[in-house]
């Protein structure tokens, strides 16, 4: 029997013992069609990890809550292939980055388009992700962005990483190095000290 | 460690907070669960619709109402069909619903609601039934199927990728090519990497069935906009893929004539913001495309997901891409 492992290479389906579910919960998920059973486990799991994700590569708390939930409503509509696969939380973070990227990348046109006109400022986005550390991280290019932002949010692994952005161990490895070069050069390199 | 890792999972645990904070997660799982659009679904939008029906329902009163007003005349009942007569408004088929293909001719309302108080300032009250199906007319949609596409990759077909982890593939809109007894219809194939031209197959026969012609264009290569079509046949379309130099990817603007689109005529690097695509936009570099070569015909990948050009599964939904979204059944040209 083949045993399904999650991201962190446990094998078996993780079961948070945190979470005591209300009488009110109980008949709430009791009405639930079987089929949505794991996909609220996962859920549940990964949502806040996809919000942070999100927003981090959007820059946008609000444009990333919702490209975490259509990422989750994509893996719900498809729940009987997603639940077939080995990592289901590796397949919506690969959701999240590459919606996060459509919406990246519409941005800086757009806001490019905006600064050529003859207004006041640009507009910025709602309610928006500030920080020093994450507008040097969306300035990155794209493969270094992903990798950075799943290496600090999630704190995941090379393998890991390069598993969510389907490329290899040596690219990811390659994609921080570099990372951390640029976000010390942008940060300023006289207080940063980068890691081999 | 560095100090810049220090900073990231700092930065990192802070907005995590921020973005778990307030959240209720039972509610948003229930929002899924329910299937609530939530964000980027394209539905009819509710209001809009019941505003639509109202306006319908009000046309129709409105109609009854002088066809009834109409009726109430004293002149002979056998005039009185002539004269509520629809006239017929010929509409593209888009925009056709039985609401608003019928009108009542001015006469009507001049005729009947002027009374001669000259002669007699007494209203008579005719009653009489009018039927809606007597004074609205419904008109059918009018069209002609030139030629019927399948899902697929074979020859015919139109390719619709299958793909929920990007924004599936799908054929640009056909485009009119005014040459010919009876012009000529081309569509951007970009999941097959194709350009399919339809072509009666006896131009000089009006009853001549429409057949394609296939011409394939680069592995790799996509239309990333809709293609125009000048009045000389000249064909413009967007390309994206390893086009750049070193094989970055890159925007290039070709130029096609219609008879010979396997060689286009022109491949101009368009710019972004001033500056050669292949390095204006970094963002574009290295995400890999749609339409690479699958390990199957009509296979195709992208960004680590790979989708299938073919009839989309029960229940699948498409994100827009092209006209021709939300396909029910097979594409009719």
């Amino acid at each position: 029997m083949q045993h399904r492992r999650n991201l962190d290479g446990r094998r078996g389906n993780r079961i948070r013992t945190d979470v005591v579910c209300s009488n009110l919960m109980m008949q709430q998920r009791s009405r639930r069609p079987p089929a949505a059973m794991g996909f609220e486990d996962l859920y549940r799991r990964e949502i806040g990890s996809l919000r942070t994700l999100a927003a981090g590569l959007t820059g946008s708390r609000e444009v990333g809550a919702e490209l975490a939930q259509e990422a989750m409503l994509r893996a719900y509509r498809d729940w009987d292939r997603v639940a077939a696969l080995d990592r289901p939380g590796a397949w919506v973070r690969r959701v999240v980055i590459n919606l996060a990227t459509d919406v990246h990348r519409r941005s800086v046109r757009e806001l490019r388009a905006v600064e050529r006109l003859p207004v006041g400022e640009a507009q910025r986005p709602a309610d928006p992700v500030d920080g020093d550390f994450w507008r040097a991280l969306r300035a990155l290019p794209t493969g270094q962005r992903n990798a950075a932002v799943l290496f600090y949010v999630d704190d995941l692994g090379v393998d890991q990483i390069a598993e969510i952005l389907q490329v290899g161990s040596g690219t990811v490895k390659k994609a921080l190095f570099d990372a951390r070069k640029n976000l010390a050069r942008t940060l300023g390199a006289d207080d940063v000290e980068v890691a081999s | 460690v560095s100090t810049i890792d220090e900073r990231g999972r700092a930065a990192a645990t802070a907005l995590r907070d921020e973005m778990t904070r307030g959240f209720d997660v039972e509610a948003g799982l229930d929002e899924v669960l329910r299937g609530d659009p939530g964000v980027r679904e394209v539905e009819p939008d509710a209001p809009r619709r019941g505003w639509m029906l109202a306006a319908a329902s009000v046309l129709v009163l409105a109609v009854v109402a002088v066809g009834g007003l109409a009726l109430r005349d004293e002149e002979p009942a056998s005039d009185t069909p002539a004269m509520v007569t629809p006239t017929t408004v010929e509409t593209s088929p888009a925009t056709t619903s039985p609401a608003d293909t019928t009108i009542v001719p001015d006469e009507v309302a001049e005729t009947t609601l002027v009374p001669d108080t000259a002669v007699d300032t007494t209203v008579q009250v005719v009653e009489r039934t009018v039927r809606v199906a007597d004074v609205v007319q419904v008109v059918e949609p009018r069209r002609t199927v030139l030629a019927t596409a399948g899902f697929g990759s074979d020859p015919g077909d139109l390719g619709v990728e299958d793909c929920q982890e990007c924004d599936p593939a799908r054929p640009w809109a056909p485009i009119a090519i005014p040459f010919g007894p009876r012009g000529t219809v081309l569509i951007a194939d970009t999941a097959n990497r194709r350009w399919m031209l339809f072509e009666p197959e006896n131009p000089d026969d009006a009853s001549s069935p429409w057949s394609a012609t296939e011409t394939h264009w680069p592995d790799g290569v996509i239309v990333s906009s809709q293609p125009v079509v000048d009045q000389a046949g000249t064909v413009y379309a967007v390309m994206y893929g390893p086009l750049g130099s070193g094989g970055t990817n890159a925007y290039e603007l070709w130029t096609l004539d219609w008879r010979e689109l396997a060689t286009p005529a022109q491949q101009a690097s368009s710019t972004l913001d001033r500056q050669p695509a292949d390095r204006a936009d970094p963002e574009t570099r290295g995400r890999r495309q749609c339409c690479g070569a699958g390990p199957a015909p009509g296979d195709v990948e992208r960004a680590g997901c790979r989708g299938h050009a073919g009839r989309p599964r029960d229940g699948r939904r498409h994100c827009a891409h092209g006209s021709l979204g939300a396909v029910p059944d097979d594409v009719h040209l």
